[in-house]
């Protein structure tokens, strides 16, 4: 089975943001060691629950996907996010996804602050997906 | 002794330093301690494939290519921490196989540290792992 690198980066990060939001999988190409299996780097895990935290959920859950969903085989190596600033493509990539998610739950929230009319009905700009005629 | 018991034994003998000396330094010096943990799982895997006469080259594409180079390589990382499971190790046990390489991969390539809090559960893992591939700790 060959997979592109892109889909195994894919399906990887889609499994593990169900348990740490916000993770960025990417291939690593600095390691110099000779294995079939693709490096990951697994960015962006929070600070404060460590690297235990990651390692537990891959020792007690991770195996069990892996093996149910048939993930493509990864060696998998975690950065926290004060270690994924030191990767300045990743951290740009995961700082335009925190700016894209700000942006969208700002709008939704914006919306749903608006007061009420008298009648009790939004307010026609609160209303959502709103289109002026 | 044939060849393949001599190899089994010296991989097992191997395997057996290799982890005193993790125990040894682990404290001291965790990357050390990853780097020597790995390797302590490594050779006692190698020696049980070869006292069940696992032939990796036959089964793996990526071994037979290592073999074609030398029969000595025949033993990849990704073969032998793939096929766990050949051993009877249980999933748990092989994700911790996995898990002692991603770590010394990191105590050996990478700027960060590896350090105590991740590596002595694998440490403490790998004492089972080894008494169930016949290693005599």
């Amino acid at each position: 089975m060959n997979i592109e690198m892109t889909e195994v980066e894919r399906r990887w990060q889609e499994v593990l943001r169900r348990r740490f939001q916000g993770v960025i999988v990417r291939e690593l190409h600095h390691i110099p060691e000779d294995d079939d299996w693709p490096f990951l780097g697994v960015f962006m895990l929070p600070d404060e629950s460590g690297p235990v935290d990651f390692q537990n959920y891959r020792i007690n859950e991770l195996w069990k996907i892996e093996e149910d969903e048939k993930l493509p085989p990864a060696n998998l190596l975690r950065y926290t996010v004060s270690q994924t600033k030191h990767y300045p493509r990743i951290w740009q990539l995961a700082q335009e996804e925190r700016r894209a998610g700000k942006a969208s739950s700002r709008s939704v929230l914006s919306r749903a602050r608006k007061p009420l009319k008298s009648n009790g009905r939004p307010k026609k700009s609160a209303r959502p997906h709103a289109v002026a005629r | 002794m044939s060849e393949q018991e001599r190899l089994e034994r010296a991989f097992k003998r191997k395997a057996r330093m290799a982890y005193m000396t993790a125990l040894l330094i682990v404290k001291s010096d965790p990357n050390g301690g990853a780097n020597r943990i790995y390797y302590a799982l490594f050779l006692a895997l190698v020696s049980e494939y070869i006292r069940l006469g696992i032939q990796p080259e036959l089964i793996d594409a990526g071994a037979a290519a290592a073999f074609r180079q030398d029969e000595r390589l025949k033993w990849t990382h990704s073969f032998v921490k793939r096929n766990a499971k050949m051993l009877r190790l249980d999933a748990r046990q092989c994700s911790w196989v996995r898990d002692a390489y991603d770590y010394r991969v990191v105590a050996d390539y990478s700027d960060e540290d590896v350090t105590l809090s991740v590596i002595q559960p694998i440490v403490d893992a790998a004492t089972d792992i080894l008494e169930c591939l016949g290693v005599n700790i």
